[in-house]
């Protein structure tokens, strides 16, 4: 196999395809986390009755459920992109560094 | 660097500061007995600690190991070092307090200090490992003019630290004061002397390692009480939150938002400084070059989002166990119905409640321990930024010599432990709650944007970054000056210049239009050289090909 310089990484059809995924999914990801937080934020200032009402008969309110969501949320978006990250990502990466001789 | 034989003396010498100071302090009341047993558990973890850095000295030799452990580090265990880091005493009793005063409020903080880490895994963790080496200035500077860059990183770095740093300092002496009966100055003084023993011998190595047993520590307490306070309401949440309602004065209003955020501008902001500073906090930057490369960088940021997350819904239940289980009891409180230390001792009492002498002991001790970790993080962030970034960028002027650089490291390793000590014993009266939002403030509004930006945006130029960078570094601390938290609260006047408690929505949006229209408006020569270095450096963010190598730049 010949070996290309760093110089045409760019032009590789891996680098491309690994770029536009990883751009596409992580500012994706990225912008959902954040609007996801600041609806809960902006629930938060406009809306503290509403997060404050019961789920059916108990006292556990929305907003608990809600804010203990967000921090499930948070931790399972971490462990989806590392998961596509280290399955999809990765193998893109090592075929590149391949092709530079590395 | 050696260790030194006398270095092993060290646990002598505190184990008889620490039982002389606490047999000659004030014993002012009765319960103040269960010091013993905090005390002889924390000077167990300061003798394994010292034996660590003991060990971790004969293993620091060059750079690399200073600043960044040897590289070493594994993915989990650096996830747990830099959950640790967030795991501080101010979060613990802090997030613990604020839910026992006012329920839900706890809540919000918590979610506040978790939302950053998948923004940084996100856009920060990889290309940051695989830029630079040991402190982010070398990957805001790798294509733009390293001295303008360096200062303004480092400074935005040190204000970071060095307010973070006094935070930790005073509420570590307001703590050690109430738990173990040390005098107030003993106890910053023997924060300030072991956290600058762990940094100056044993580096990025030691304060790894103290940060990880910590974080066992703290963990395994944490979830002790949580376990001990859900099986007193049969592990049914339900029952625990229908009990707190019912004891708490503020009734069903602990189930909904309160007082925390109430006008929108101030709670954009309080979670744009949050989530963002996060993604700026140099001591937690700087832990993505003790990793190999980016999949243990990706990996470490999984694991500490995990771990946090946890810890936070730990706290949350540890806060309402306390609703319960201290207003029932009338011998945690004062003549005057308050609860004894104020409502940050919510935690620590509960612990009593729960566990008797012994647990209230082990919670001390774990949280003078995790006083420890993190001051010795921040220290180390602050030491390299003006060994790595300011003497070898000014003074050296790029000319590589890691043995000058290292010793100039420990040089500012000591300063600034003694500058801790006399801030933390000149602050001692003042109100510093304000302290860490203005270092997360200040982390969000100069170093994530030129970070990110550097990262991303072709068109960044060494003016663009510059000014934007400190017009947010100034922005965001004459805010906080002329805002309520420091001129009403610290300086007494009857109202603010600035109305919001959180400017970072202003000073934020300042850095990112700033930095945009200087370096667009930049059309010199050198703006060109570094808009088309981009596509090599934004090959080596994203593959990490050439990151192995040794970087002269």
């Amino acid at each position: 196999m010949t070996t290309i310089s760093r110089d045409q990484i760019q032009h590789l059809p891996e680098y491309q395809t690994l770029i536009h995924a990883r751009r596409r999914l992580t500012w994706l990801l990225a912008a959902t986390v954040i609007v996801v937080y600041f609806s809960l934020i902006l629930s938060i200032a406009f809306a503290p009755e509403y997060l404050g009402t019961p789920i059916g008969s108990g006292v556990t309110s929305i907003g608990i459920v809600l804010g203990m969501g967000m921090i499930l949320f948070c931790f399972l978006v971490t462990g989806f992109y590392v998961y596509y990250a280290n399955h999809v990502l990765e193998p893109l990466t090592a075929r590149i560094a391949q092709k530079v001789g590395q | 660097m050696k260790a030194p034989q006398w270095l092993l003396l060290l646990p002598v010498f505190f184990c008889s500061i620490l039982f002389s100071a606490a047999a000659s302090a004030e014993i002012g009341t009765p319960d103040r007995a269960y010091n013993i047993t905090a005390i002889a558990m924390f000077v167990g973890f300061v003798l394994v600690t010292l034996g660590i850095t003991y060990w971790a000295a004969r293993r620091t030799k060059t750079a690399k190991d200073f600043y960044a452990a040897g590289g070493g580090i594994t993915g989990f265990q650096n996830g747990l070092a830099i959950a640790g880091d967030f795991m501080s005493a101010a979060s613990f009793l802090g997030i613990a307090g604020l839910v026992y005063l006012s329920g839900f409020d706890g809540l919000i903080y918590a979610i506040g200090f978790l939302v950053g880490w998948p923004i940084v895994l996100l856009l920060i963790a990889e290309p940051l490992r695989n830029l630079g080496r040991y402190t982010f200035a070398d990957v805001a500077s790798f294509r733009l003019k390293q001295k303008p860059i360096r200062i303004l990183a480092a400074s935005g770095s040190l204000v970071t630290v060095i307010f973070y740093l006094i935070a930790q300092m005073v509420g570590a002496g307001k703590l050690i004061e109430v738990l173990f009966g040390l005098p107030y100055e003993v106890a910053v003084l023997i924060v300030g002397v072991l956290m600058t023993l762990y940094v100056t011998f044993g580096g990025m190595l030691a304060t790894t390692w103290v940060q990880l047993i910590k974080a066992v520590l703290l963990l395994f307490g944490a979830s002790l009480m949580a376990i001990l306070v859900l099986a007193s309401f049969n592990f049914n949440p339900e029952t625990m939150f229908a009990s707190a309602v019912e004891v708490h004065k503020s009734g069903a209003a602990i189930m909904a938002p309160g007082t925390l955020v109430s006008d929108p501008i101030s709670a954009i902001s309080l979670g744009i400084a949050l989530m963002f500073g996060t993604a700026g906090l140099p001591h937690i930057l700087m832990r993505f070059f003790t990793v190999r490369d980016a999949v243990q960088a990706r990996r470490s940021v999984f694991y500490a989002t995990g771990f946090i997350g946890y810890f936070y819904i730990l706290t949350f239940i540890i806060g309402f166990g306390a609703i319960v289980l201290l207003l029932n009891n009338p011998g945690y409180f004062d003549t005057t119905g308050a609860l004894i230390g104020g409502g940050n001792m919510a935690a620590v009492h509960l612990s009593h409640a729960l566990g008797g002498d012994l647990l209230l002991g082990f919670i001390s001790a774990v949280a003078f321990a995790t006083i420890l970790a993190v001051v010795s993080g921040l220290t180390l962030a602050g030491s390299s930024a003006i060994s790595h970034d300011l003497y070898a960028t000014l003074f050296l002027k790029g000319a590589h010599n890691e043995k000058k650089e290292i010793r100039v490291s420990k040089i500012a390793t000591i300063t600034l432990g003694v500058i801790a000590v006399l801030l933390g014993i000149v602050f001692e009266e003042q109100n510093v709650a304000f302290m860490v939002g203005l270092a997360f403030c200040v982390a969000a509004s100069a170093n994530f944007p030129i970070l990110l930006l550097s990262m991303y945006w072709r068109k960044l130029t060494t003016r663009g970054a510059v000014i934007g960078g400190a017009l947010g570094l100034f922005t965001a601390a004459i805010l906080v000056i002329l805002g309520p938290t420091v001129w009403v609260d610290a300086f007494n006047f009857e109202e603010a210049i600035f109305p919001y408690k959180y400017p970072a929505i202003f000073s934020v949006s300042i850095a990112f239009v700033a930095t945009w229209l200087f370096s667009v408006l930049d059309k010199s020569l050198a703006a060109q050289a570094e808009q088309q270095a981009f596509d090599a450096q934004f090959v080596r963010a994203q593959t990490g090909i050439g990151a192995d190598e040794a970087v002269d730049h």
